[in-house]
């Protein structure tokens, strides 16, 4: 082929769980490198099924997912393990190990590039740590590098796990509710440091929000989803009372566009 | 449906249960239903049957108490051979401290096997706590029997006892550890495509490490117990000491080493609180 593959395609992905809800139906669309996506919605409409479908945690029952143009529906397990590691996951309540120190934590990036023998061991080679320390250092966690995770505010284990993600040195990041957890004030820094690394790394970036106010801030573009549909993709100029209508199901909330009003707000 | 909004609040579903009626519940006097009536007959009946299968009755322990107070009598005053009796406990801590940890080594397999979280078949996992389940149900005193017929008198038969007795509380404890991880963050290190040993080395074993590696040492603290009654068996250790005093009939030695061996346990039994507490 002369084009290059998107790097993210989704089509008519559908998914039924077990017990016969729906988590998405017919979902559908596709990103480039270097776009920051936010993926908004009720809860329980879809948001994270969707998020979980892209790395393989979640079977699809219908419908394709490809990453750089390879299926992930058929795959088997060392070529999911392959697509893991092309793709960084940051969690609503962290997941970081609890007791291990921040520095070991960030190398469990390296995990799936290093030798199994060599990391079973706990060694890890200098190209490896360097990665790992960059990485914490971009998001300004140097002095915490020997603590144990479990010693460290929610602030900081969120961005550990944002070095850990990058340390794989991913082409896609996936986040799922990533500030949930955090106060409004940590919220906007932990995004804010988010944007800033994932954008210096020109990586596909999706998360899932609950604030409406940080995905118009954060995102170059918004999927809404309702009842497991994509019911909005646009920009976050398009997002207008109709589009939040057709997301929230009449409930609108209120938008902030700078940090300031934001806190004011949320105070 | 056009009628409903979200934003309503709707009130609990009443639950099938009645509500006792104020008088009842004012009232200080308790209620006997003709059911707590009917368990507490049972008890009683159950407490007379084992009674009589054990021919226990107030009126043999009258007629045994001379000769007890003779064997109390001949225990006081208490006789400590020092140097033997240290001897042979400090051998019972060595059988205590390998056969512990020969047991350790051989129960860890068994435990990921029999982890529902992480054992690779439910079938292997029900076959698994089956036979550990065997194990646990087997004493330390009848291994010691069995393989000091195997390997001849002394305290090495006693330390393979010991390893083989253990596996089976060990085995059922580690697994429960495991079991009681946190998933998420083990989901967290696949998530970065690891692979299933440096999944478990990453993901699992830092979360059950600490709490493995202090029952481990409450788990020694126990074998040093059960390691004292093998000698009995010619196993090795204190119990060795104390079945000669016994076939001897020196009582006052016998309550001197009961005392010595009180006293000794009771300081490990410190020291291993002092040092689980420093692990977490």
């Amino acid at each position: 082929m002369s084009n290059k593959p998107e790097l993210l395609s989704v089509e008519s992905v559908r998914v039924q769980f077990p017990d016969g809800t729906v988590g998405l139906s017919s979902a559908s669309f596709s990103a480039q490198q270097g776009e920051i996506i936010a993926i908004i919605g009720r809860s329980g409409a879809g948001k994270s099924t969707l998020l979980r479908c892209l790395n393989g945690f979640q079977e699809i029952t219908s419908g394709e997912i490809y990453v750089s143009g390879e299926s992930v529906h058929s795959m088997g397990n060392t070529e999911l393990r392959r697509l893991r590691r092309q793709i960084g996951f940051i969690w609503q309540e962290y997941n970081i190990i609890d007791r291990l120190p921040a520095l070991t934590n960030v190398l469990t990036a390296r995990l799936a590039h290093n030798n199994p023998w060599q990391s079973a061991v706990g060694f890890f080679g200098s190209e490896h740590r360097k990665i790992a320390l960059h990485n914490m250092q971009r998001l300004n966690l140097m002095h915490r590098a020997t603590l144990r995770a479990d010693r460290m505010s929610g602030g900081e284990k969120q961005r550990l796990s944002i070095a850990r993600a990058l340390t794989q040195e991913p082409d896609i990041i996936l986040a799922d509710e990533p500030v949930a957890s955090l106060d409004p004030e940590l919220a906007w820094q932990v995004l804010s440091d988010l944007s800033r690394v994932t954008r210096e790394d020109g990586l596909l970036t999706i998360l899932t929000l609950h604030q409406v106010h940080l995905a118009v801030e954060f995102a170059d573009r918004i999927l809404g989803i309702a009842e497991g549909r994509i019911v909005f993709d646009g920009p976050p100029s398009a997002l207008d009372d109709e589009a939040q209508t057709k997301i929230y199901g009449g409930r609108l909330p209120q938008l902030h566009t700078s940090e300031e009003n934001y806190l004011k707000a949320m105070a | 449906m056009s009628g409903s909004s979200s934003d309503v609040v709707r009130p609990a579903k009443p639950s099938g249960a009645r509500t006792p009626s104020t008088d009842n519940l004012l009232s200080p006097w308790p209620k006997i239903s003709l059911k707590s009536g009917g368990i507490v007959l049972l008890i009683m009946a159950v407490y007379a049957w084992a009674m009589t299968g054990t021919e226990s009755a107030p009126s043999k322990l009258i007629e045994g108490f001379p000769a007890i107070v003779d064997i109390v009598s001949r225990m006081l005053p208490p006789r400590v051979e020092f140097w033997i009796v240290a001897e042979h406990f400090v051998e019972t801590l060595q059988m205590a401290l390998i056969g512990t940890t020969g047991g350790i080594i051989l129960s860890l397999p068994f435990a990921l096997l029999a982890a529902r979280n992480i054992s690779p078949h439910p079938w292997i996992y029900q076959i698994t706590r089956i036979l550990l389940n065997i194990n646990r149900a087997i004493p330390e005193l009848i291994f010691a029997l069995m393989l000091v017929a195997a390997v001849g008198l002394g305290p090495f038969g006693g330390v393979l006892a010991i390893a083989i007795g253990s596996i089976g509380s060990l085995g059922k404890i580690y697994a429960e550890n495991i079991e009681a991880i946190d998933p998420q963050q083990v989901m967290a290190v696949r998530a970065t495509g690891a692979g299933p040993l440096t999944t478990f080395l990453y993901g699992v074993l830092p979360q059950v490490l600490p709490v493995m590696t202090s029952y481990s040492i409450y788990y020694f603290e126990v074998s040093v117990r059960a390691a004292t009654i093998l000698g009995v068996v010619g196993a090795g250790g204190i119990g060795f000491i104390i079945q000669q005093y016994m076939a001897l009939f020196q009582y006052d030695l016998l309550f001197g080493a009961l005392i010595f061996m009180a006293i000794a346990i009771t300081l490990l039994d410190r020291l291993s609180d002092l040092l689980r507490r420093r692990i977490t």
